[in-house]
């Protein structure tokens, strides 16, 4: 049989991929079945899985030849299509098999059979009207036994057609065959038709809407079950044996079975929606075609007659159709479809043999089965993937009939899906797990821990910083580090101490520091004031207020003094000045001199000590010698003590003003003091108990002049002025008040022992001259008076002129007082040299006496009252008086009191009256009461000299 | 056939990422950084609002996450937010993985009002 050898052809080539899926969903219902059904039925089994072979082989060929059958499927849908909208039916079976035909010739090589089931199918057409009846009972419960019943009169309208129409060999060969053995060769028949039962079964849709009208062919029905029942046990059997083959098979596979399964289903439902779109695509094609086929059915419903005698025999092979069908049904639409159907097959098989009365209490049964069946398949997702299955479903309705129980499909649905999750899944877990386990070997896991967070807690402080930290607090300005250096040096501390020097220093020392300075506090003081006046007012208040606390206490102790000297008879009284000083310790008078215009101030020069008497007197002190200025009014105050180096031998003062003072030394030198200075230039020294201003010389010649100076001890010194106008000055200072510009610039003349006379010019060095001390060394720092020498004379000379040949020195020099270019010199001689500083000769040049012996003169004295007369006091103890204008004296007086008068001196209040001083003597000469001798003679105190 | 394809693929394992591919903690944490900082600079701590707060950063981070191209990676997003009243508090995980190809990183937003912790596990997807 070639059919069933291309059975088996096929097999071992489509083993692997399509059928292992199906037989082990075919072998599950089984095991379902078995549960439900009785034994009775197991014939029904067997066929039912011979016919799944069938229905396998079948789909395999379907997947193989898609081209061709699709092409053909489509035409049969779309026919079906228009039968559904069209009346004439028969002319389209008719034409159908027109159709057919034309393609058979085609395709005659490939499928000779398909031609032959088209022209039965639409021959059934013509049946139709005898399966009515029966038609219309399976139409109650399930249409599909009239779809069953229709292709049983397809086949035998088939069959009428091959021995009609088919010339072609192989067709003889094959009716010869089915004459000799018409069931061996509808069987075959039936095998080749299950591959177009799809194509049947939309025919068989259509029909069922026509069923009405066809219900005329149902005449036939009994005898053509019966046989379709012989057959159809025929054919199970001989699908059966191929089943087990098969499952046998399977049971090899068992294992892949699934993954095939799978595989299969997806495979299908692609080929199923390309179908339909193939479909979709033809649709407009086959119109035409339609057309023809309606027209070839009427044709045939005209003659039925000629089928007629056929129709029993083609019944069986039109089962099997039937069966096909339903297998059909399986393998599109999955093993559930398979229960759906198969059962129902089942009860129709049982209602052919027992008769319409039985079935309803059958189908309830199985009914409830089913729902058994589907309630422990779980019903969860029913609901849910229904949708989802739509586009199945709508595939599922093309191909099969849209008249389907709704029940049974929905059950499908679920049924489906539901399996194929847990495939799906249980094959992905097996993947994942294989998978899993492969890779475990090479991986290698670990714990591992992380801190993802860790906040501290805030502490309590933290925390009321937080919320009120920054409260009432705003942040001016930020301090960043960049000026916030340190610098620091070390280095060993400077000692520092202060000197000072100034020049021309005016009122403190020239020098000094700050340590040493007592005084210059006080100055600073005094500074604020107008210094100028203040030291004006004290100058003469000072002595004033000084001469009236003198005088007040001496007129305290005036008695006892008086008393003490009252021996004394020319005075009244005498005062005592304070000589017994530790100063002036060990030393003598050795001149004193009156101050011209201010009678009270006495100068006294003091010798140096004699030895051993100055132990505590300071050396600078003691080796020099003191000139003291006395005020009478004060007499138990030295004034100022003057201080000079060498022995003072006689001294004065300035003729107008007694501000200047004058010595001469035995060195030969003239110092002069500026009594003015402060006494901040001078140095205080401590002698004993009391601090004694020693004033050292303004000027001095000493080593100045160099052999101009003097060389001898300097024994005279007189300011070369005369009376009237020192006395003029006197008053006009007093009046003009301008002792510090006038009135010191004087001549004086000095006088040395050897005669030399040498007239110095005094001169105020005004106080910008700056130069004054450095260009004249004898002037100390800041001193403002200094002498110059102006002229000089030799006695030597002097007294060549006068012709005496001896030498001789000068005792005392006395100036005219009314005309000072005269002076007289005394000498050792006895003679009195008379000399004019400028012009030609004095006349008489010299006074002499007449007495033979040789004497000094010791002393002279001018008559203060403008009278040209002198005394002159010799060292033989006479007194002689003489008139300028006479070589001889007026008057002599000799050894009047048989002392050696040193001293004479003209009163200066009473002109006759005059005083000489011997060693111990005062002699007092009034020439108007006596002219012989001294009115009184007066014993000097024991240590006066 | 499908046999012979898992045998096929047993030698074509994939266990270890590319380097150009491999979970970086820091360019992950940069990721994180960005999205919460701009998410949550200038937030106040919302009760209410911080369950939407979070499922929306995680889901951002996931979505930065994902344009890295970690292309074999699967992750998972932790996003956690608290208010900041000055208590302590600590996290840390534990996991269960092949260090060699599976990290994970971790940023941290703070302001005066709310904390908040992500962290974004790379695992490996062999």
């Amino acid at each position: 049989m070639p059919s069933s050898s291309s059975n088996r052809d096929r097999k071992p080539r489509s083993k692997e991929d399509t059928w292992k899926a199906d037989e082990l969903q075919q072998s599950l219902k089984e095991a379902k079945r078995d549960r439900r059904s009785k034994d009775g039925e197991r014939d029904n089994k067997e066929k039912r899985s011979s016919r799944n072979h069938d229905n396998d082989d079948d789909r395999r060929r379907k997947h193989r030849s898609e081209e061709p059958r699709d092409e053909e499927e489509r035409h049969r849908k779309h026919r079906s299509k228009e039968h559904r909208s069209r009346d004439g039916e028969e002319d389209r079976t008719r034409r159908h098999r027109e159709d057919g035909e034309d393609r058979h010739r085609k395709h005659r090589a490939k499928e000779e059979r398909e031609d032959e089931e088209r022209p039965r199918k639409h021959r059934s057409k013509d049946e139709r009207g005898d399966d009515d009846e029966r038609h219309r009972k399976h139409r109650s419960k399930d249409e599909r036994g009239d779809r069953d019943e229709r292709k049983h009169r397809s086949k035998e309208d088939r069959e009428d057609r091959d021995d009609r129409k088919h010339r072609s060999k192989e067709d003889r060969e094959e009716r010869k065959h089915r004459s000799k053995d018409e069931d061996d060769d509808r069987r075959r028949k039936h095998r080749e038709k299950d591959e177009d039962r799809e194509r049947r079964r939309k025919e068989r849709k259509d029909r069922e809407r026509d069923g009405s009208r066809d219900g005329s062919r149902h005449g036939s029905e009994d005898g053509r079950d019966r046989r379709k029942d012989h057959r159809s046990k025929e054919h199970r059997e001989k699908k059966h044996r191929d089943k087990e083959h098969r499952r046998r098979d399977r049971e090899e596979e068992g294992e892949d079975g699934e993954k095939e399964r799978e595989k299969e289903r997806e495979r299908r439902h692609k080929d199923r929606r390309s179908k339909e779109e193939r479909r979709d695509k033809d649709e407009s094609e086959s119109r035409p075609r339609e057309d023809r086929h309606q027209g070839r059915r009427r044709e045939e419903v005209s003659a039925p007659e000629l089928e007629v005698p056929e129709e029993p025999e083609k019944e069986p092979p039109a089962e099997n159709n039937t069966e096909g069908g339903n297998d059909d049904y399986d393998d599109d639409d999955f093993e559930d479809y398979d229960d759906d159907f198969e059962d129902e097959d089942e009860d129709e098989d049982e209602e052919e043999t027992t008769g319409p009365s039985v079935r309803p209490s059958e189908v309830r049964a199985i009914m409830e089965a089913m729902n058994q069946e589907n309630a422990t398949i779980s019903p969860a997702p029913f609901a849910g993937l229904d949708d989802g299955k739509d586009s199945s479903g709508a595939y599922s309705d093309s191909s099969t009939s849209n008249s389907r129980p709704t029940t049974g499909k929905g059950r499908t649905f679920i049924n489906f899906v539901a399996a194929k999750q847990r495939q799906v899944s249980r094959k992905v877990a097996t993947k994942t797990t294989k998978r899993g386990k492969e890779l475990m070997r090479l991986l290698e896991l670990d714990f591992v821990g992380h801190d993802i967070l860790d906040i501290p807690p805030l502490t309590e402080y933290e925390l009321y910083i937080r919320s009120f930290g920054s409260s009432n607090t705003q942040q001016a300005y930020t301090q960043c580090g960049d000026d916030n250096i340190d610098r620091e040096v070390q280095t060993e501390e400077v000692e520092v101490s202060q000197k000072w020097t100034q020049h021309p220093s005016t009122q403190v020392n020239a020098c000094g520091d700050d340590s040493s300075i007592s005084g210059p506090d006080q100055d600073q003081e005094t500074k604020a004031v107008d210094t100028v006046k203040l030291t004006n007012f004290l100058n003469r208040s000072c002595q004033v207020v000084a001469v009236l606390l003198e005088e007040d206490l001496a007129s305290r102790t005036a008695e006892p003094k008086r008393s003490t000297h009252s021996n004394m008879a020319f005075s009244d009284n005498m005062v005592t000045l304070a000589t017994s000083q530790l100063l002036l310790a060990g030393r003598h008078v050795v001149s004193a001199s009156f101050s011209p215009t201010q009678p009270q101030l006495l100068l006294l020069a003091f010798s140096l000590p004699a030895q051993g008497s100055s132990g505590n007197v300071p050396a600078t002190v003691a080796r020099r010698g003191l000139v003291c200025l006395w005020n009478i009014t004060e007499p138990s105050r030295i004034q100022k003590v003057l201080m000079c180096e060498g022995t003072p031998t006689c001294c004065c003062f300035s003729p107008t003003r007694p501000t200047l003072a004058f010595a001469g030394t035995n060195h030969g030198s003239v110092v002069v003091w500026d009594l003015r200075e402060l006494s901040s230039m001078h140095f205080v020294y401590k002698v004993g108990q009391e601090e004694w201003l020693i004033r050292s010389p303004t000027y001095t010649t000493d080593g100045v002049l160099g052999s101009d100076n003097h060389h001898g001890p300097v024994n005279s010194l007189v300011p070369v002025v005369s009376v009237e106008e020192s006395h003029r000055a006197a008053v006009s200072a007093e009046k003009m008040q301008t002792a510090h510009s006038g009135g010191l610039s004087f001549q004086l003349a000095s006088m040395d022992e050897g005669g030399a006379i040498i007239f110095w010019t005094v001169i105020e060095v005004s106080r910008s001259s700056l130069d004054a001390s450095e260009t004249d060394l004898g002037l100390t720092p800041g001193g403002l008076i200094k002498i110059v020498k102006s002229s000089s004379f030799n006695l030597q000379k002097l007294s060549r002129k006068v012709s005496q040949s001896s030498p001789m020195s000068a005792c005392c020099l006395q100036l005219h007082l009314t005309d000072p270019n005269h002076f007289f010199i005394g000498t050792d001689t006895g003679s009195i040299l008379h000399m004019v500083r400028h012009g030609g000769r004095a006349l008489p040049g010299l006074y002499t006496t007449q007495q033979e012996t040789v004497t000094e003169v010791s002393g002279m004295d001018f008559c203060p009252f403008g009278f040209d007369y002198f005394l002159a006091a010799c060292g033989d103890g006479s007194v002689r008086l003489y008139n300028t204008d006479s070589e001889v004296p007026v008057l002599t007086w000799a050894d009047a009191s048989g002392g050696q008068p040193c001293c004479v001196l003209w009163s200066r209040s009473r002109p006759a009256v005059f005083y000489t001083v011997d060693q111990n003597r005062v002699r007092v000469w009034d020439l108007l009461q006596d002219d012989s001798g001294p009115v009184i003679s007066e014993q000097l105190p024991e240590g006066g000299q | 056939m499908s046999d012979e394809e898992t045998e096929k693929q047993e030698n074509t394992y994939v266990i270890r990422p590319n380097f150009q591919h491999k979970f970086r903690p820091a360019a992950v944490k940069e990721c994180i950084h960005i999205v919460l900082n701009e998410a949550l600079t200038g937030k106040e701590y919302d009760g209410e609002e911080t369950a939407e707060l979070c499922k929306h950063l995680s889901n951002e981070i996931k979505k930065k996450l994902k344009e890295l191209s970690y292309d074999r990676y699967k992750f998972v997003v932790q996003v956690v937010i608290g208010e900041q009243k000055g208590e302590g508090v600590k996290m840390a995980c534990r996991s269960f993985w092949d260090a060699d190809t599976d990290n994970y990183a971790q940023d941290i937003f703070m302001n005066d009002s709310l904390f908040c912790v992500a962290a974004a596990f790379g695992v490996f997807y062999y």
